[in-house]
């Protein structure tokens, strides 16, 4: 019934692996979703063209929060030009789930923040 | 006692009847529903009068014209104004923006001069005020607010001043449902010299008023959340007010004479309303405001009020709900909350899935939600149509909401 609120996104709100700050960031950033004043800090360590590690820290919702961390989970290892060709739909298949409009700024604010860091 | 017959009212509302039985339309501080009697005045304008106003000479335009003129006249009626005080607008944030703008170009405003506001009010009238200080390097002063989120009184009489050249707020809260002490704070202002503007939008349409007693030199309201239809808003000024401003938006219509070397406006309230209006949206607001007198003002605060304490009382017994509401006898049918451990916007996603609307977020009074330590609220607002049933449903959904959570 709560297609949204599948257990893996509710086990990657309530304890995300990823939240805290990169020791030696190199890139830090804060995204805000202006709908509902969100605001998720991000920083990553990029050595080479590598991202080694992301890691965030903030408020949002369960979605934005479990979005976030499968988000540092998929983009540890790859190329800063794999990340920045990263798109929506990338995020939705990840999730799993429909996401409705209302719902989008939710799901995207990690992905958003992070490839307006990357640039 | 019950103040209205909701099985009744809501048979008046069309949307009812196209919606899963039992939904719980819990958004009306966004938006309000449509009543029949609205909208076949949209579709008898649209199907048997539709003409532009004013000046066209053949029967329809002539119809159009009555019926435009007929809606100011009910509209002045409904906030106890004269019709020569209504300015038709396309909406509440438009009317503010305009008012502030024409409050500019009449005045000299100068740097360390002060507008007193307060820290509750819509992003509508706030961020113009904020521009307007910025241009002009002029201060903005905010009033505190008391633990129910009502405007200090006595705070915001205090911090009006020589300075002071504007005391702008709202009647209500949109996030608290806090009904603010304006008449105190206008006539201050007055005292004061400085222009008093209020912000109607969550009050118009919920409970009684009268600008004639009220000392406030403007107030703007929008339609759509008293049963109106969208796109069309009201700028109320007292005359006054009205013959010191000139218009900020210049077309068609409110012109007497134009020339190579420039143009000489038409009289107020015409004067400010430059190009096509919103004809059939004014004809609607009008029967909105036709249909609501028919209940009853204060039959409406009053049932609206019940339904607020009832909701307090209900969410209060809920383990981890934080209320954002003004009591009852102080509100205008707003209940914001939290709830421990879950986000706003996912109470209100898993409370459509239990039929209840709600919003989540800042609902674009940012410092006040921010004021009251969160980042965003679930809002449930109250209309005419509702029921405890509804507040049920509330109830409900955020029950599940902690079940899916836990």
């Amino acid at each position: 019934m709560y297609n949204l609120y599948h257990e893996e996104i509710i086990e990657h709100a309530r304890h995300p692996l990823h939240k805290g700050v990169c020791e030696n960031a190199t890139h830090t950033h804060k995204g805000v979703n202006p709908g509902c004043g969100d605001v998720l800090s991000l920083s990553v360590n990029v050595s080479g063209n590598s991202i080694e590690d992301m890691r965030f820290d903030g408020i949002g919702c369960a979605l934005s929060v479990a979005a976030c961390d499968m988000l540092a989970d998929t983009v540890k290892g790859k190329n800063v030009e794999d990340v920045l060709r990263m798109s929506p739909g990338d995020v939705y298949d990840m999730l799993g789930v429909t996401i409705t409009p209302s719902r989008t700024n939710c799901a995207l604010l990690g992905l958003r923040t992070l490839q307006k860091m990357l640039r | 006692m019950a103040y209205i017959d909701t099985k009744k009212i809501k048979s008046d509302f069309p949307i009812f009847g196209n919606v899963p039985e039992g939904f719980a339309y819990l958004d009306n501080a966004a938006t309000s529903q449509t009543p029949c009697f609205v909208i076949d005045a949209l579709t008898e304008y649209y199907t048997k009068h539709r003409a532009n106003i004013h000046r066209g000479s053949y029967a329809l335009a002539e119809e159009a014209t009555a019926r435009y003129e007929e809606a100011r006249e009910r509209i002045a009626l409904f906030i106890g104004a004269e019709k020569e005080e209504i300015v038709v607008s396309g909406g509440a944030t438009l009317a503010s923006n305009m008012l502030i703008l024409m409050l500019e170009a009449a005045h000299t405003y100068r740097a360390g001069e002060e507008i007193v506001t307060t820290v509750s009010e819509h992003h509508s009238l706030l961020v113009p005020l904020q521009e307007l200080a910025e241009r002009n390097g002029m201060v903005l002063r905010f009033a505190p607010l008391d633990k129910d989120g009502v405007v200090d009184e006595k705070a915001v009489v205090k911090l009006i001043t020589r300075k002071t050249r504007i005391v702008a707020m709202s009647m209500a809260s949109n996030v608290t449902g806090a009904v603010m002490p304006y008449e105190r704070a206008m006539r201050a202002a007055k005292e004061a010299g400085a222009i008093g503007i209020l912000d109607g939008t969550a009050y118009i349409g919920h409970a009684p008023v009268d600008m004639t007693t009220c000392s406030a030199d403007a107030m703007f309201f929008s339609g759509h959340k008293m049963c109106g239809p969208t796109g069309v808003g009201i700028l109320y000024m007292k005359g006054s007010l009205m013959k010191r401003l000139r218009p900020v938006f210049f077309g068609g219509g409110i012109v007497e004479e134009v020339t190579k070397d420039g143009a000489r406006c038409t009289d107020a309230p015409y004067k400010f309303e430059a190009g096509t209006q919103p004809i059939a949206q004014i004809i609607g607001l009008g029967k909105a405001a036709e249909y609501l007198s028919g209940i009853g003002l204060e039959a409406i605060s009053a049932h609206v009020r019940e339904l607020v304490d009832y909701a307090r009382t209900e969410l209060e017994s809920i383990p981890g709900v934080t209320l954002y509401a003004a009591p009852a006898e102080k509100n205008i049918g707003i209940v914001s909350f939290t709830v421990l451990g879950i986000h706003a916007h996912d109470i209100a996603h898993i409370a459509v899935e239990e039929g209840v609307a709600l919003r989540a977020g800042h609902h674009c009074a940012e410092p006040l939600v921010r004021e009251l330590g969160v980042v965003a609220t679930v809002r449930a607002s109250f209309y005419v149509y509702n029921t405890k049933e509804d507040v049920d449903a509330l109830v409900c959904a955020i029950k599940k909401a902690q079940r899916v959570f836990t």
